[in-house]
């Protein structure tokens, strides 16, 4: 299916799939999931790929031994597991994205759980940190303006409104100095 | 051989004039900008005009109508945002007041005070002149109006860049985009339709809405002391009670601000001229704030975090390496004074 098969395994498999019907339909419902999981968006082909999920799962729990080789089935599930991984870090990407700030790419590995975006925007919903925010906003727009440092267009973001989000969470420690990623300049502001 | 070194003497000079020259540009380009800034400050207050504008901010589009009359030396101004949930702001004689929400959503604690576009911090724009460098740029049409391109950029990585597009005859604004430290477009505002003078329909001052849902916003505000160059001295009654021991360049103090009620609570803005950041110290054991660490509102940025049980928190329209640095420049002088005197806590 990838590829990563010999031409002697891959000729073998062949002729397995000519004589043995339960293995040649299992090859075509994974060539099928393998086409729907390459043209994301598709209705049908997302409906469908429900639908063989299901059934798949149903093969599994009714009829384990029968139609995958054995040693076919666990890479096989890593596939899967891999498969649906990756739509749903996809998905969820799509729903967290911040507007200024590239998302991680959509990624697909056999152990998803420790590749960690480096900086992945959590939208906020909650309305205390949202008040807050907008309290803090609001009275730097309202102190800055008062000394003529408002900016060019100071209140037209506040009038288009926008969820608060956390780029960068603090480091548990909140007591540990926080790392400088940028040279600081010369203080200009000595007390 | 002499003529080599007569040709390198000779490239040599033109190679000086040339900086020289161009130095004598970027100066006097400096001192246009001003000029046209000046001229837009003037406008976006006196002028009657009104039109819409887009308000682009990444995959956003916020479409936003404004009228701004000025009638018997006071600005009548409504804003009012075409699309998206319910959002106006209307500016009369009585003050400021806003929808933002829904019916039956309410914003605790309103602070919206200010113009739509408020005033530019002209007489602060020499201050500008070190880290940013200021161009003038060319012709070009925007909602059938022709304007002239500025452009104000960073000259490092501490502050964001501008881009203005002003109408050439009046200087009002007609595109505007903020732009980050990798000259990428954070946020767009552009007219897409402009009229001024007598073609401005005054009936637009007028809201549908009625009265009693607009949150009249208050005057209340902390006690305000704008900082000259040794303001820190100068208000020692109310001086900050801890100090930075190191900013970015460019930015000083320009405000100081204490809340009588709440003695631990302090509000600092820096600024460099162009951008300004608010500095909020406060007790870490007070109720509420915003996240610790990077949060973002739109292009406003802001940064908190606690240390030595005091809280600091910094919020601007700049990089986040800005209130990071300026952030914990004031932690760490909070650690600081709770090193030396364990005893006050």
């Amino acid at each position: 299916m990838d590829g990563e098969l010999s031409p002697e395994a891959g000729r073998f498999l062949a002729r397995r799939m000519g004589s043995e019907e339960a293995l040649g339909a299992t090859w075509q419902r994974y060539h099928l999931i393998r086409d729907c999981l390459r043209r994301p968006g598709e209705s049908f082909a997302l409906t469908r790929l429900h639908v063989d999920l299901e059934s798949l799962d149903v093969d599994e729990e009714t009829a384990p031994a029968a139609g995958m080789p054995r040693w076919l089935r666990p890479v096989a599930g890593s596939a899967i597991a891999a498969s649906v991984a990756a739509a749903a870090v996809f998905l969820t990407l799509n729903l967290n994205t911040a507007p200024t700030v590239e998302g991680p790419e959509p990624f697909a590995s056999p152990n998803p759980i420790n590749r960690v975006p480096v900086s992945q925007p959590v939208s906020l919903n909650a309305g205390n940190s949202q008040r807050s925010l907008n309290r803090y906003v609001l009275r730097h727009q309202q102190a800055a303006g008062a000394v003529g440092q408002q900016g060019f267009v100071a209140l037209v973001p506040i009038v288009a409104t926008a969820p608060v989000q956390v780029i960068e969470p603090a480091p548990d420690n909140p007591e540990a100095p926080q790392p400088a990623d940028e040279t600081t300049t010369d203080a200009n502001q000595p007390r | 051989m002499i003529h080599g070194s007569r040709r390198t003497l000779v490239l040599a000079t033109l190679v000086l004039c040339g900086f020289g020259f161009a130095g004598s540009v970027s100066a006097d380009q400096f001192d246009e900008v001003r000029g046209w800034l000046e001229r837009m400050a003037k406008a976006m207050q006196e002028m009657d005009y009104q039109g819409t504008f887009v308000y682009v901010r990444g995959d956003e589009v916020e479409t936003i109508r404004l009228t701004h009359v000025r009638r018997d030396g006071q600005v009548l101004e409504r804003m009012v945002a075409v699309s998206g949930p319910a959002r106006e702001v209307v500016r009369d004689a009585h003050g400021v007041h806003a929808i933002i929400g829904e019916p039956g959503e309410k914003l605790d604690d309103p602070l919206i005070s200010g113009a739509v576009f408020p005033d530019i911090p002209v007489a602060a724009l020499e201050q500008a002149r070190e880290p940013y460098a200021f161009e003038l740029g060319e012709l070009g049409r925007i909602a059938g109006h022709l304007g002239r391109r500025i452009s104000i950029a960073p000259r490092d990585r501490y502050r964001y860049g501008y881009e203005l597009w002003l109408e050439t005859e009046s200087g009002l604004l007609l595109r505007w985009v903020l732009y980050d430290a990798n000259q990428r477009p954070l946020a767009k505002l552009m007219f897409t339709d402009l009229v001024t003078g007598d073609a401005v329909d005054p009936e637009e001052l007028r809201s549908d809405v009625p009265e009693d849902r607009f949150l009249t916003v208050s005057a209340a505000s902390p006690r305000a002391e704008p900082a000259g160059a040794d303001s820190r001295a100068a208000s020692s009654g109310g001086a900050p009670q801890v100090g930075p021991v190191g900013l970015p360049a460019g930015f000083r103090l320009a405000m100081h601000a204490r809340n009588e009620a709440q003695p631990d609570f302090e509000h600092l803005v820096y600024s460099d001229g162009l951008a300004s950041v608010s500095v909020y110290l406060e007790s870490s054991a007070g109720q509420g704030g915003i996240p610790e660490g990077l949060s973002r509102m739109g292009t406003t940025n802001a940064w908190s975090r606690s240390r030595a049980k005091r809280r600091v928190t910094a919020i601007g329209e700049v990089p986040p390496i800005t209130l990071k640095t300026i952030g914990n420049a004031f932690l760490e002088e909070a650690a600081a004074a709770a090193a030396s005197n364990p005893g006050a806590e």
